[in-house]
């Protein structure tokens, strides 16, 4: 056992200490991924509408307490507003500017009210008029009803256009609504009508709350393949540096050939890597957190939203699922390595993989269903599919203790396997043949 | 030459990878267990629909709650919640494990007093009530809604227990998802979607995957297996290395897409052999853009390793492309179409789609065309560095590189060709074109502005003396504090103009402009070493001798020709009654401010001869050809008026094509003393004589009155600037140019023979 | 013909690993270039084959200059080293088609070439066989007559005797001789005192960069007032090395 520990330190060593080595294990992949993090958004953002600009809201015909409103918001990153005449809109509309507009990912919120029967059409229905008649209504005990009618116009191909749209519905409609209530409202409230209470005036826990399951939710579905594609090719370039360039070295021959048991080479060096590999994940599922965290303007492209906050006990679950993954992909790629002699080989066979992995990605992230109960024996991808459960706070502990124990006994069958085939390599009668 | 590239080529394609490739049965098993897990991931979507039904009705926890929250609840909700009474509605920790413990999926938190605040007239604060979600509940819109549906409802339930009831909202609100989009969108099938976001996915990550196995590992496998070595011992140009290492790959990378076309065929698209061509011919395309980035990469890596390391952030971004063109509905911008990566994806959808466009298809061909040329290039010149840091990389890597720069600087400097030579200047060693150029604009905008600044302190000293002088300044400030740039311009230009009626200003200006002249000297003769002659100033010393006689004659008949092609300008506009002259403008007292002007102009015109006539042409020539010597300097020359008042494009065209047609004389002469007097005399006359504007600066002291006619026309007499701003100029110059065209074809023989 | 004219090369831009070569080695002759581990021997045979460049002065093969015509010296001459190694998948048949098809020699002459040098060093029996299977003296052997391919004029040969056997030392010698013989210039470096002796018509002896004598094996030992050449090596050494100076360039 001591040996393999000394194999593992001087593995460990080997790699730390070659800054070259460090700087691509470490610090490359999460540069990219940080990096494709951030522009993912921005380009996303310029394909679909051509510009990087915010989107306008156009208010088409608003009325003064609207205006007043608008007036006591502040100014908002996600979107610019604009008033709009309703003559200047129907011209917009016959002559295709409003088009190119909502292409642009602006939306057009129209103002307006259905006539009503019993008004003579001399004076036409208004917005506002509606308004005032509601709530005059419903402070004398009458039985309050609207005519009163906004509509937004988008343009249904553009996914920014109707995010904006469903930014003013979600942001601006329901705070527009207490105002009116606070201004034009008046008489019914003096009534005894209007809000009795305030909701969450102070309560930042659910704040953050509201954004980390939005987060944790695509985190769930990008970070598992993203992780395991990275861990992966860190996995196979450190083990064919560990174990196929020193067999070409020779200097493998070398330690094959001191009284060392071969399940101690195996074990020391699979460690190593696989503690490497550990600590890739590590950093990267650290730079995924402060991408999250500094995604300030939440575009709606982004691959991770604000707010992403994996708790103790999921941060502990995925460690141990990247562990126990780690552990076989590195006996993984030990075995095809001795398997194949050459190196070119032994590359071709190490990324048909890390093709795999890749269409993982696509596939987590297009999938929508929770896991099928068997797909958690499968190797590698019962670890992957355990750890979006586990973002998804879907996992139970019966689940994750089959994941474990499926990997552990794989890892022990690998762990055979890949003593056989060194042993058998590394016998002196083979290397008498090879030469 | 081919068969070396072509059995390059064959080598390349069998190589290594190829189709002997041992798959190792582990690497099999992997493969198997993925299709396994696919399978498992589609029976999961079967499973799912089943899932849906049985879900419970999840628990709600309140905090406090009110007897009125009671009642509000009883008549609205089918189930009950768990009441709990606590004052620390705060304490998210523990209202967490509370959730936990009930498996309830939101806590509404009311404060203790809640109803006493709702009863207490009295008391006009709102009280607040909190909400919590589950934080182990990953759909948040669930116990979001369920809170908000909850409060709402009890909202209106104390409403209406005063008696005031809302039937519905104050307004009601829609997304309108048709009006600006009349027309029927595609019905979306299957095979579009194949068309639209599988196939090409599959077929540009098959081909960017062949790349990388066949293109990184091609030279990085070679070094790895140190048979890289014979390759560059063997007497091939590299552009047949790099020529017969992209056409191996190139097969390699195409094969697997032809491949992947009869199953297009079997996924039932309805695309025809047409599509199906048009679909190989993209991939064409994008595997020529591959093969040629993998290539790179693979002469830049040390080993395979390297090499692939050094690819994934391009695998990587291609996948970005792929992911976002897959996202991407509705219109494109056509010139998504056009570019590499974006193109090739968009135009294998459009072909399966049967929506090519020819211009899209043709500009991709070209776009594609050019990066792989371009990239091959590179390539080509990364591999004149590898010959020699084969064997010994880091060390002499620096060295090589600097020995390499000495080399062909030497090789360029002996190389330049007699007729690029001007003024007999020849070259020590050659900048790099860059630093040639901006030495070249910077060197007189600095000398300019220093000299003339030093000749500007004199007049300011001399009007500061003067007693008004700050009440003026005072005044200025103020008016400039809120003038626009235009009035700024215009306010300096009024002071230059008060400036220039002063005979010391002129004086010292004149006195500025000899030291321009001298600094030039003193680069020419003292920091670069040459002689005089290379400044466009021959003596009786230079070979051909310039005797002093000859100097004067030139000058003499400088004189002449400025003088005559500004009077031949004056005619022309006279003629065509855009201006007329009213009378004698010059007065007894202004004798003294007219002989100033005469001081000021012969330096003036030299010095800017020296400049860009003497100075920078033949610098310029021998470094890009005279041809470029003379566009660059008759550019900077046009380009230094920049700031003058009026200037517009024209003027620029014509400072151009004076500055070229005086370029263009000094050549044939061989000296610039004729375009030092020309030069001067243009602009004494112009200004001092016939009394117009000169570059935008006006003149006093002027012998005639001239003033624009009634019908003038700006683009005529160029308005503001001068005649130089005006269609007369261009034409008097453009005949000059024509003329001495005439007579260098004519003097040609007799030139030759004087050179020989 | 190889002339060598004040030829340095420095990694560094204090440390010389070749310092002031000079020599000369005429058709029909073989020149030894003797020299301990790390005295500069291969960098110096790396820049007569135009691999690498040298800082300073400048090499002729042939009348051309290895610095500019690179290419053209490549076709007359045939360099072989340790570090050129063969792609351990391909048979010695297939190397030698590949390498004559990239010398641009006809169908014709490489088929009779390949006979003719299989022949002399023994491969024919091995021809089909891979590369990996084969011994490190029969790669050895492949690999000379892949360097001589196109039958240079000019033969630079670095350490062509390690890791053979005496036999096929033996052979490798005696096609030396055969070369010289039939009046190609044959520059050879080496570390075995015997096979220099016995092939080499001069020596050169180059320690810490530099050549501190040359002359015919006699002349040597009569400078050094030795008796044997190995002792008139030591003498030299001795003389000529500073301790410390040349660390870069191991061998």
């Amino acid at each position: 056992m001591n040996s393999a520990w000394n194999i593992f330190r001087w593995e460990l060593r080997r790699v730390l200490t070659n800054w070259r080595q460090a700087m691509t294990i470490f610090v490359i992949p999460s540069f990219v991924l940080l990096l494709v993090l951030y522009l993912f958004p921005l380009l996303m953002d310029f394909m679909a509408t051509g510009n990087l600009g915010r989107p306008t809201l156009y208010f088409v015909n608003s009325p003064t307490s609207f205006s007043e409103y608008i007036n006591t918001k502040p100014a908002n990153l996600s979107y610019k507003t604009s008033d709009m005449d309703e003559s200047m809109f129907a011209v917009a509309l016959l002559d295709g500017s409003a088009k190119a507009l909502a292409e642009q990912g602006s939306a057009f919120v129209v103002f307006s009210s259905f006539p009503r029967y019993e008004d003579n059409k001399d004076s036409a229905t208004s917005f506002e008029g509606e308004l005032e008649r509601y709530y005059l209504n419903a402070s004398s005990d009458n039985q309050a009803g609207s005519l009163a009618f906004i509509s937004v116009l988008v343009d249904p191909d553009n996914m920014k256009s109707t995010i904006t749209a469903k930014i003013f519905e979600m942001e601006i409609l329901p705070e527009y609504k207490d105002f009116l209530s606070d201004t034009v409202g008046n008489e019914y409230v003096s009534a005894g009508g209007g809000r009795q209470f305030s909701i969450n005036v102070f309560n930042p826990f659910s704040e953050i709350m509201l954004h980390r399951s939005v987060a944790n939710a695509s985190a769930a579905r990008v970070l598992p393949a993203a992780l395991f594609l990275l861990l992966y090719y860190c996995i196979y370039s450190i083990a064919f540096d560990a174990i196929g360039a020193e067999r070409e070295r020779g200097f493998l021959a070398k330690v094959a050939l001191t009284p060392v048991r071969k399940i101690d080479i195996i074990v020391g060096k699979a460690g190593a890597v696989a503690l490497i590999g550990l600590l890739n994940s590590v950093s990267i599922i650290v730079v995924f957190i402060i991408a999250s965290w500094t995604n300030f303007s939440n575009n709606p492209f982004s691959l991770i939203p604000f707010g992403f906050t994996p708790f103790p006990l999921q941060m502990a679950s995925i460690l141990l699922l990247i562990t126990c993954a780690a552990v076989v992909l590195s006996l993984f790629c030990f075995i095809v390595i001795f398997s194949c002699n050459r190196p070119q080989d032994v590359i071709l066979n190490l990324q048909i993989p890390l093709l795999i992995f890749l269409v993982y990605f696509f596939v987590n992230i297009y999938r929508s269903t929770s896991s099928h109960p068997f797909e958690v024996f499968i190797p590698i991808h019962g670890a992957l599919t355990m750890m979006r459960e586990v973002l998804l706070n879907n996992a139970s502990t019966s689940e994750m203790i089959t994941v474990v124990a499926s990997h552990v006994a794989i890892a022990i069958i690998l762990l055979v396997i890949c003593r056989k085939i060194f042993k058998s390599s590394y016998s002196y009668n083979e290397i008498e043949e090879r030469r | 030459m081919r068969s070396v590239i072509f059995t390059l080529a064959k080598k390349t394609f069998s190589a290594g990878i190829g189709f002997k490739t041992r798959i190792s049965a582990i690497t099999f098993l992997a493969v198997l267990l993925f299709f396994v897990s696919l399978l498992f991931i589609a029976a999961s979507y079967s499973l799912d629909l089943g899932d849906d039904t049985e879900s419970e009705q999840p628990n709600i926890v309140v905090f406090n709650a009110p007897t009125s929250f009671y009642e509000s609840f009883d008549e609205n909700e089918q189930r009950a919640f768990i009441n709990i009474e606590s004052s620390t509605i705060y304490d998210f920790v523990s209202i967490n494990r509370t959730m936990r413990e009930q498996n309830a999926i939101a806590t509404i938190a009311f404060p203790s007093n809640f109803d006493n605040q709702l009863n207490d007239d009295t008391d006009s604060s709102v009280p607040d009530v909190l909400t919590y979600i589950n934080p182990d509940v990953t759909d948040s819109s669930e116990p979001e809604d369920i809170c908000e549906y909850v409060l709402r409802s009890y909202s209106s339930y104390l409403v209406a227990q005063k008696g005031l009831e809302l039937r519905d909202e104050p307004f009601r609100f829609a997304i309108n998802r048709t009006t600006l989009q009349p027309e029927e969108r595609a019905f979306e099938t299957p095979q579009s979607t194949a068309a639209r976001m599988i196939i090409p996915l599959l077929l540009i990550i098959i081909i960017t995957y062949a790349a990388m196995s066949s293109g990184v590992n091609s030279i990085a496998g070679e070094k790895e297996k140190g048979t890289f070595y014979g390759l560059m011992l063997a007497p091939i140009k590299h552009h047949e290395l790099v020529l017969g290492h992209l056409l191996g790959i190139f097969l390699r990378t195409i094969l697997p897409a032809v491949l992947f076309m009869p199953l297009i065929m079997l996924m039932r698209i309805n695309v025809g052999l047409s599509g199906i061509l048009l679909t190989l011919y993209v991939c064409v395309l994008f595997a020529l853009v591959m093969t040629t980035v993998t290539f790179m990469f693979s002469v830049l890596g040390r080993n395979i390793l390297a090499a692939q390391t050094a690819f994934l952030p391009v695998f990587l971004m291609i996948l970005v492309i792929c992911v976002m063109s897959m996202q991407r509905e509705g219109t494109i911008y056509s010139i998504y179409k056009q570019l590499p990566f974006f193109g090739h994806y968009h135009a294998i959808t459009d072909a399966l789609l049967g929506n090519s466009q020819l211009a899209d298809l043709l500009l991709l061909t070209f776009t594609s065309i050019l990066m792989s040329t371009v990239v091959a290039l590179i390539t080509i010149r990364l591999l004149r560095y590898e010959a020699f840091t084969v064997v010994y990389d880091s060390e002499s890597k620096v060295f090589i590189a600097a020995e390499k720069r000495a080399h062909k600087e030497a090789r360029r400097a002996a190389a330049i060709p007699s007729k690029n030579i001007v003024f007999g200047y020849r070259p020590k060693r050659l900048r790099r074109a860059m630093r040639t150029i901006s030495t070249h604009f910077w060197m007189p905008l600095a000398i300019l502005s220093f000299f003339q600044t030093l000749s500007l302190i004199g007049p300011i000293l001399n009007f500061l003396k003067q007693e008004d002088a700050y009440k003026i300044i005072i005044d200025a400030t103020a008016t400039l504090r809120n003038a626009s740039a235009d009035q700024v311009s215009s306010s300096i230009s009024e002071i230059m103009s008060t400036f220039m009626s002063q005979p010391t200003f002129l004086l010292s200006m004149a006195i500025s402009y000899y030291l321009m002249i001298g600094a030039y000297i003193l680069i020419v003769t003292k920091i670069e070493k040459n002689k005089l002659s290379t400044l466009g100033f021959p003596t009786s010393g230079s070979t051909p001798s310039f005797p002093l006689r000859k100097a004067f004659k030139s000058y003499g008949r400088g004189l002449l020709l400025g003088l005559s092609m500004i009077t031949s300008v004056y005619l022309i506009l006279f003629a065509s009654g855009q201006i007329r002259p009213i009378g004698i403008r010059l007065q007894k007292q202004e004798i003294g401010l007219f002989f100033a002007y005469v001081l000021m102009w012969i330096p003036q015109g030299a010095a800017e001869e020296v400049m860009m006539r003497g100075y920078m042409l033949p610098r310029t020539s021998a470094r890009f050809g005279v041809p470029a010597g003379v566009f660059l300097s008759s550019l900077f020359f046009s380009l230094l008026h920049f700031a003058n008042t009026g200037f517009s494009f024209l003027a620029f065209m014509n400072l151009l094509l004076i500055a070229m047609f005086f370029a263009l004389y000094s050549l044939t002469t061989g000296e610039i003393y004729t375009v030092c007097a020309a030069h001067t005399a243009w602009n004494f006359a112009q200004g001092n004589i016939l009394g117009m504007s000169v570059s935008g600066g006006i003149g006093s002291a002027s012998v005639l009155d001239t003033q624009y006619g009634s019908s003038a026309i700006d683009l005529w007499t160029g308005g503001a600037f001068g005649p130089e701003g005006g269609l007369a100029v261009t034409l008097i110059s453009v005949i000059s140019i024509l003329i001495l065209a005439i007579y260098w074809k004519k003097t040609e023989k007799k030139r030759m023979i004087g050179i020989a | 013909m190889i002339e060598v004219f004040n030829v340095a090369k420095a990694y560094k831009a204090n440390i010389n690993v070749v310092n002031d070569v000079s020599f000369k080695v005429c058709p029909g002759e073989i020149l030894g270039l003797l020299g301990p581990n790390g005295a500069g021997k291969t960098t110096l045979m790396q820049m007569v084959s135009t691999l690498l460049k040298p800082s300073s002065g400048h090499i002729l093969i042939s009348g051309m200059n290895t610095a500019t015509d690179a290419l053209e010296i490549k076709k007359h001459m045939g360099f072989l080293t340790t570090e050129v190694r063969l792609d351990p998948d391909s048979t010695p048949n297939r190397l030698f088609d590949y390498f004559g098809r990239l010398y641009r020699i006809d169908k014709k002459t490489s088929a009779a070439r390949k006979i003719e040098s299989f022949e002399r060093f023994g491969i024919t029996p091995f021809a089909d066989k891979k590369i990996s299977q084969l011994s490190t003296g029969m790669r050895q052997k492949i690999s000379i007559s892949i360097s001589l391919i196109h039958n240079p004029e000019v033969v630079i040969f670095d350490e062509p005797t390690n890791g053979l056997d005496i036999l096929s030392s033996h052979q490798v010698q005696n096609y030396l001789k055969h070369l010289r013989d039939t009046g190609h210039t044959v520059l050879l470096s080496t570390h075995i005192f015997s096979v220099a002796e016995a092939l080499c018509n001069r020596i050169a002896v180059l320690i810490d960069g530099k050549i501190v004598a040359s002359g015919t094996t006699q002349e040597l030992i009569q400078l050094t007032s030795t008796t044997r050449f190995e002792d008139a090596f030591l003498e030299l050494y001795a003389l000529h090395h500073i301790e410390g100076v040349s660390k870069k360039g191991e061998t």
